[in-house]
């Protein structure tokens, strides 16, 4: 077919247009490396800066008193010593799994710790485990998110995080959205009565308005995944963790600022 | 019935004899409201704090009766005037499961 002279002067003249005229604004920040904080309203963020008021301290309380409680076996203080000799730990989170390729999380990592001190049957999103995460990450505060390959186990790790930027980059759910197209394309546009954020995971555990009540980054995801309609993955699934280690490594260098308040 | 439910009470103003300042109250209460069903499709049973009491040295000063339209961790504020020698506020509640549990600050006045 041959092509229509005329279509081409309009395509070209608006190329003319766009070049001469003043370049629109990116209705994104420049700068991605943005924790969840930036996206908060000022009534939120004053809360969670309010140690008396906020919901969070009813965790931080238990997960204080739960650090030293050894009516069970042995305390986490008896292993670990205080909270805050474990934040580059924290930090340091989802690793591969001592025994096997998985990877852990630092809630899994609690509930493993759970069974050994005589807590068992503990799950990732029980009160006892969510306290004692909030207490560990407020102890990690600024701490910068530091997750790398282990040594020796460079290639393990690295299909998970390959796994993971490929679930990134996927569509998926009846919404048909990656998370990238919201996440990186469309990072500070308004999404309904919201704002997206660039989805730096450095302020987990959260407690989210709508749960009300503190939940980790996996409870997240799996709000993401009914966000899009998606098929929802089980809880604990290796999908989330792969996810997880993408998001933690993509915000590397990031301080730690959890845990906090979200709508 | 003993419950291991945690709540706060703290004061935000000068603790001065005959000063006005405002007292708050946070507790840890999944305030559930009957109207949810579980995984296994029961529903959960309807547990919301129904009566909250606050005494300034023992004197009833506010009652209250929280529903369901109160959500999970409710937080309270309320004015308290700081009596002549000080004292302590006592704030005592009560839900449908029949579990109670109180949380009492000291006024210590300020010099």
């Amino acid at each position: 077919m041959r092509p229509n002279p005329r279509g081409i002067g309009i395509r070209l003249g608006l190329l003319a247009a766009l070049l001469c005229g003043a370049a629109p604004a990116a209705p994104w920040p420049d700068n991605t490396k943005l924790s969840g904080n930036a996206f908060l309203p000022p009534g939120l963020l004053k809360l969670q800066g309010d140690v008396n008021n906020s919901p969070i301290t009813l965790w931080l309380d238990k997960g204080r008193a739960l650090w030293t409680d050894s009516s069970t076996g042995p305390s986490c203080q008896n292993c670990h010593g205080p909270a805050e000799s474990l934040k580059k730990s924290a930090a340091s989170f989802p690793r591969l799994a001592a025994k096997g390729q998985s990877l852990i999380d630092l809630e899994d990592q609690i509930v493993t710790c759970s069974a050994r001190t005589g807590r068992l049957n503990a799950r990732a999103e029980d009160d006892e485990v969510l306290a004692l995460s909030a207490v560990l990450h407020e102890a990690a505060r600024g701490q910068p998110i530091d997750v790398q390959a282990p040594p020796g186990q460079a290639a393990p790790w690295q299909a998970h995080l390959s796994h993971g930027a490929q679930l990134f980059t996927t569509r998926r759910g009846r919404i048909n959205l990656a998370c990238v197209h919201c996440h990186e394309q469309n990072v500070g546009r308004q999404m309904r009565a919201d704002v997206v954020s660039p989805g730096n995971p450095t302020g987990f555990p959260i407690y989210r308005m709508s749960w009300q009540r503190l939940g980790t980054l996996e409870r997240r995801l799996r709000a993401c995944y009914s966000g899009v309609q998606a098929v929802l993955p089980a809880v604990g699934a290796p999908d989330l963790r792969d996810l997880e280690l993408y998001l933690k490594v993509r915000a590397n260098g990031m301080p730690l600022d959890g845990p906090s308040i979200r709508r | 019935m003993a419950t291991n439910i945690p709540s706060r009470l703290t004061f935000a103003g000068a603790i001065r004899p005959g000063n006005t300042i405002e007292a708050r109250w946070i507790v840890g209460h999944p305030m559930e409201t009957g109207f949810r069903i579980d995984d296994a499709g029961q529903r959960i049973l309807r547990n919301v704090i129904t009566q909250v009491r606050v005494l300034l040295n023992g004197k009833l000063i506010l009652e209250l009766e929280p529903g369901t339209g109160m959500s999970a961790n409710p937080y309270l504020t309320f004015p308290v005037t700081v009596p002549l020698t000080g004292g302590s506020v006592r704030v005592e509640w009560l839900d449908d499961a029949g579990q109670r549990g109180s949380v009492q600050q000291l006024l210590l006045l300020e010099p």
